[in-house]
């Protein structure tokens, strides 16, 4: 019902994110920065937003054991890609493809600035 | 589930997170509970890092959270609210939709402005200047001319004016008593009665005499106007009657200062003009009819005398379901014949109805129509300005528009997207301009004149936010819908190829914003041309010369208690006990008593015959002005005869009667012909008396400079003691400050008289200054935003020229690099600018030459198409917009073609 709609920004970065395996919301916080090269922070309140509402429709799920301990000391809520959320992930990158082969196919990768 | 609010690892318990937690309130409680912890967590991290960016950096921290979490957390709100809706019953999809859209437009648009902060700051200075003075002033209108009157049914509320069928126009004020129209008026008004203000001496208690305005009113105009006393009671119609106990109704103020707000105080008295009233009741605060400054009321027909009360108006009430223009209708018809300002006479009247908001404030309304029109135009100027700026900036944004129209935005997503950020600056500009306007709406009151009718109870109130804020809301949609629809039709595959790139691309954006510039400066010429005239008038009004020496003059004005002073002489003798003690000081050279004091202390105005005339043909021919003088008031004012002499001792009582008349007096009546030795009648009440012209003196003008001079006569009221009264005394001092001597002139009338109030002490230039508020307020405030208007017409300018450098950057390269001189390219760039003025200076003559008529019975000693002014102020616009394209074109001059060229 969903897969029609392109997904907004800030799933998208979480659903990628999470490719990497289960992460918390900090977690996810950082590794977007890191893959993004600090471009893209995300702010606290668009993050749990956006989590908020992957988990409602079941694109992410909420994992009770810590896939990665480093942060021990307290309790986060770890989150999980689900099946459902990794096909509408792969659907979501297929239409972007087909934008980028579209652009290239006229020229336009030239530059990397996307923004 | 329940861990909210308690973070386990050690709780920081800073003011940040504090506040941090208290935020999370926004939000709805199952989220609440569930993220909060976390997000105070992260947030309070970065708070950690921000802190090592300084102040900027902590500013920008909070400033992104609380837009974040604010517009995250009504969004979410919004949503779980739809959702309990969507459980109890059906719901729109699509406006949830239309709600998350907006939301997700809203955060964008904050992004973007954020992004670029010189420019939002830039636009949003802009608009909070046009928003700013915009809402002051109509704060301003608003109180004055569309508040309602503070009184019940105050639409009901009408006044009748005597129009005159002689004059052809609304003459106003009606002689006592009413009965006519009363009867005639019945049907359509109920309860009519009269009202008029005085300035009597008020004795309160053992405290020395004063000078109080008070209300004269016939017992049913309180009635008529519904406010019930506050202690006590009002008029009654047998208070109202000749011959009634006197009584008086306190205002508010008067029973608070001088009864220390005793409620004990009904029965009471106090003495006006020395005659003890009993206090029957205290009006409650706020009130004040017909003015605010009124401190007590007394019933007219009570009052010893009221049968000379001219100049009165009439209050009434429409009765029920009628309105003001048909009560107008239906006594249109009336001819009544009523008594006439002259003892004994009558005259024939018509009735005119007006509502009580339009007499109270008839006179004022074109003036601040006027203002509200101005700065209407300020502001459209500084919303052009924000027009260009986005207009500039879409061009460089084509490429992002594109992007995101490839990427599935419809048209109407981007139209919405801009009208959201454009909504956002207005609104921005709006926050800061109602901040603004609060300052604004400050000075404007302090600066006002002070009969401005209604001013006085000019505050900020919750008006002037929801004005601001729907005034912001209008301007965002009038600065983003040409954009949007513009920039909403991106070319895709151009739009993506030209990138960045900043060549010479779309010709139209440049033309565009030039011709928003044009628009821009003629509207600012049209508004410094008006100011200029306004000036010019005032400077006029201020410098005019009233045909005598005001410098080092002092006036005073004793009031006399009429029922002490109304004897035979005693008035006189009071003056001359007054005058000869006066002119006893050292510090004075001369002094003269005369029936009215220059520079609005009233005229007499008399018809007059001349010798060989009829009855008729005098009383066709409009009435001269009277001064009625000692003859030293001619050494006072320093006037001296052009032809014959003045006035003299010798010119007394029983003496051949003379007078003096001035230049305009031979001109207009006597067609130039020799004056010395006419004859003439003043009045045509029972005077039979005869004088002789014996001297012509220069115009004078002891009014208003800008009203017209009249045919003037000068009297000697030596030769007719029991007909005029004095009202104040000139006196000539040998000081350049006669202020200086006030305090004496007080000891001097105390002395005489403990119980003779003053009801002024006033050097005559203060006087005449006074006149000059108005026209002084119009002025000033027409500058103002003239200046605004040229300030901001010239940012215009100066944005499309430098847009413009910016734009043809490389075009400038490849001229340098082909040789062309750096002079050549400031010319080149310069004359831009100075095309664009020339476009739009005589776009602004036209629009000047247009308006400036609006203004012309504002104007005085200048023309509405004056030449000096419309030269001066294009002069000056010119020369501003030249150098704001100046700047721009040296920049260019300075470019250097290596880089311009490989900044490709």
């Amino acid at each position: 019902m969903n897969g029609r709609n392109p997904l907004p920004q800030a799933a998208l970065n979480i659903l990628l994110a999470l490719l990497e395996g289960d992460a918390h919301g900090h977690g996810i916080k950082k590794a977007i920065e890191q893959r993004t090269g600090g471009r893209v922070r995300m702010r606290a309140g668009t993050l749990y937003e956006a989590l908020h509402r992957l988990d409602t429709e079941g694109l992410i799920d909420e994992v009770d054991t810590p896939g990665d301990c480093r942060e021990a000391t307290s309790r986060w809520r770890y989150y999980r890609l689900t099946n459902e959320g990794r096909q509408r992930l792969a659907a979501e990158v297929n239409r972007l493809r087909d934008i980028v082969q579209y652009a290239a196919s006229r020229d336009l990768l030239t530059d990397s600035d996307h923004s | 589930m329940n861990i909210a609010g308690k973070p386990r690892h050690s709780p920081r318990t800073s003011a940040a997170s504090r506040t941090l937690r208290r935020l999370m309130r926004a939000y709805p409680a199952f989220f609440r509970q569930r993220y909060s912890s976390e997000m105070v967590r992260i947030l309070a991290d970065e708070r950690d890092h921000a802190r090592y960016q300084g102040l900027w950096g902590s500013i920008r921290y909070w400033g992104d959270i609380l837009i974040d979490i604010l517009v995250g957390a009504a969004r979410m709100r919004i949503r779980a609210a739809r959702a309990n809706a969507a459980k109890a019953g059906r719901r729109d999809r699509q406006r949830g939709e239309t709600m998350d859209r907006l939301f997700q437009d809203l955060r964008y648009a904050v992004r973007t402005l954020t992004l670029r902060p010189g420019w939002t700051l830039a636009a949003v200075a802009t608009l909070a200047l046009g928003i700013g003075a915009t809402t002051a002033i109509f704060s301003l209108v608003d109180h004055v001319l569309l508040r309602p009157l503070p009184y019940p049914e105050p639409e009901r509320l009408v006044t009748l004016q005597a129009y005159s069928p002689r004059l052809g126009r609304t003459r106003g004020a009606v002689s006592y008593p009413v009965s006519t129209i009363i009867a005639q008026s019945q049907q359509v008004v109920d309860r009519l009665g009269l009202f008029g203000t005085g300035r009597n001496s008020v004795e309160i208690g053992a405290a020395a005499a004063e000078l109080m305005l008070g209300g004269i009113v016939s017992w049913e105009v309180l009635d008529a106007l519904a406010v019930p006393p506050m202690l006590g009671r009002g008029f009654q119609e047998e208070d109202d009657r000749p011959g009634a106990a006197d009584k008086v109704l306190l205002s508010y103020g008067l029973w608070k200062e001088r009864f220390a707000a005793d409620p004990e105080v009904l029965g009471r008295s106090l003495r006006i003009g020395e005659k003890p009233h009993a206090i029957i009741g205290v009006m409650p605060p706020g009130f004040g009819f017909p003015q605010r400054d009124v401190r007590y009321w007394v019933p007219m027909s009570a009052q010893p005398r009221v049968e000379s009360y001219h100049y009165l108006e009439t209050l009434g009430r429409l009765r029920t379901g009628l309105s003001a223009a048909q009560a107008d209708a239906q006594l249109r018809s009336l001819q009544l014949t009523v008594p006439s300002g002259a003892p004994g006479r009558t005259e024939e009247i018509g009735i005119r109805v007006a509502t009580l908001l339009d007499w109270t404030v008839g006179e004022v309304r074109p003036q601040l129509l006027l203002f509200l029109g101005a700065v209407a135009v300020v502001l459209l100027i500084a919303c052009l300005n924000v027009v260009s700026l986005m207009l500039s900036r879409s061009a460089q944004r084509a490429r992002e528009l594109a992007l995101r129209s490839a990427l599935g935005a419809g048209r109407g997503r981007l139209v919405r997207q801009i009208l959201t950020e454009a909504t956002l600056l207005g609104l921005s500009g709006g926050l800061l301009g109602s901040l603004l306007s609060v300052g604004i709406s400050r000075t404007l009151l302090a600066l006002a004149p002070i009969d401005l009718p209604r001013s006085e109870s000019w505050t900020t109130d919750g008006v002037l936010p929801a004005f601001a804020v729907a005034l912001s809301l209008a301007v965002g949609v009038l600065i983003g819908i040409w954009p949007a629809l513009r920039s909403s039709r991106p070319n895709l595959s151009r739009g993506l190829q030209l990138g960045g790139r900043t060549s010479a691309g779309d010709t139209r954006q440049p033309r565009l914003r030039a011709a928003l510039v044009v628009v821009q400066i003629g509207l600012a010429l049209t508004l410094l041309v008006n100011a200029g005239l306004l000036l010019r008038t005032f400077e006029g009004l201020a410098s005019a010369d009233p045909g005598f020496s005001t410098a080092s003059i002092l006036a005073i004005r004793p009031a006399l208690p009429m029922s002490r002073y109304s004897g035979e002489g005693l008035a006189r003798q009071f003056f001359a006990d007054l005058l000869e003690r006066i002119r006893a000081l050292p510090q004075v050279e001369t002094a003269a008593a005369t029936a009215t004091v220059p520079f609005g202390g009233g005229q007499i105005s008399e018809t007059l015959m001349l010798e060989g005339e009829t009855i008729e043909e005098a009383r066709e021919k409009p009435s001269v002005d009277v001064q009625v003088v000692e003859p030293e008031f001619f050494r006072v004012l320093a006037v001296s005869p052009l032809r014959g002499r003045i006035l003299s001792s010798t010119d007394r009582e029983g003496a051949p009667g003379v007078v003096l008349v001035n230049e305009t007096f031979v001109r207009q009546l006597l067609e130039g012909e020799e004056a010395l030795g006419r004859r003439i009648r003043l009045g045509d009440h029972g005077r039979e008396r005869w004088s002789e012209i014996v001297g012509v003196v220069p115009d004078i003008r002891p009014y208003r400079p800008n009203r017209e001079i009249l045919p003037m006569v000068f009297e000697s009221a030596d030769q007719d003691r029991d007909y005029w009264l004095f009202s104040g005394i000139l006196i000539r001092t040998r000081t350049t400050a006669p202020e200086g001597l006030v305090p004496q002139m007080r000891e001097i009338v105390r002395g005489l008289d403990a119980g003779v109030p003053l009801a002024g002490v006033t050097p005559l230039r203060q006087r005449f200054d006074r006149l000059l508020t108005h026209p002084r307020f119009r002025a000033w405030l027409l500058s103002a935003f003239g200046i605004s208007a040229l300030l901001l017409a010239v940012i215009g300018v100066y944005g499309v020229v430098s847009n413009d450098v910016v734009q043809r950057r490389r075009e400038i390269g490849v001229r340098l690099a082909l040789g062309a001189r750096r002079s050549q390219i400031l010319n080149w760039v310069g004359l831009r600018g100075a095309r664009l003025a020339a476009f739009g200076l005589a776009l602004g003559l036209l629009g000047s030459l247009a308006s400036t008529r609006l203004l012309e019975s504002y104007l005085f000693g200048v023309a509405a198409y004056d030449t000096a002014t419309f030269a001066l102020s294009s002069a000056v616009l010119l020369a501003a917009a030249m150098a704001a394209g100046y700047l721009p074109a040296r920049h260019a001059g300075r470019i250097d073609p290596v880089d311009a060229l490989r900044c490709e």
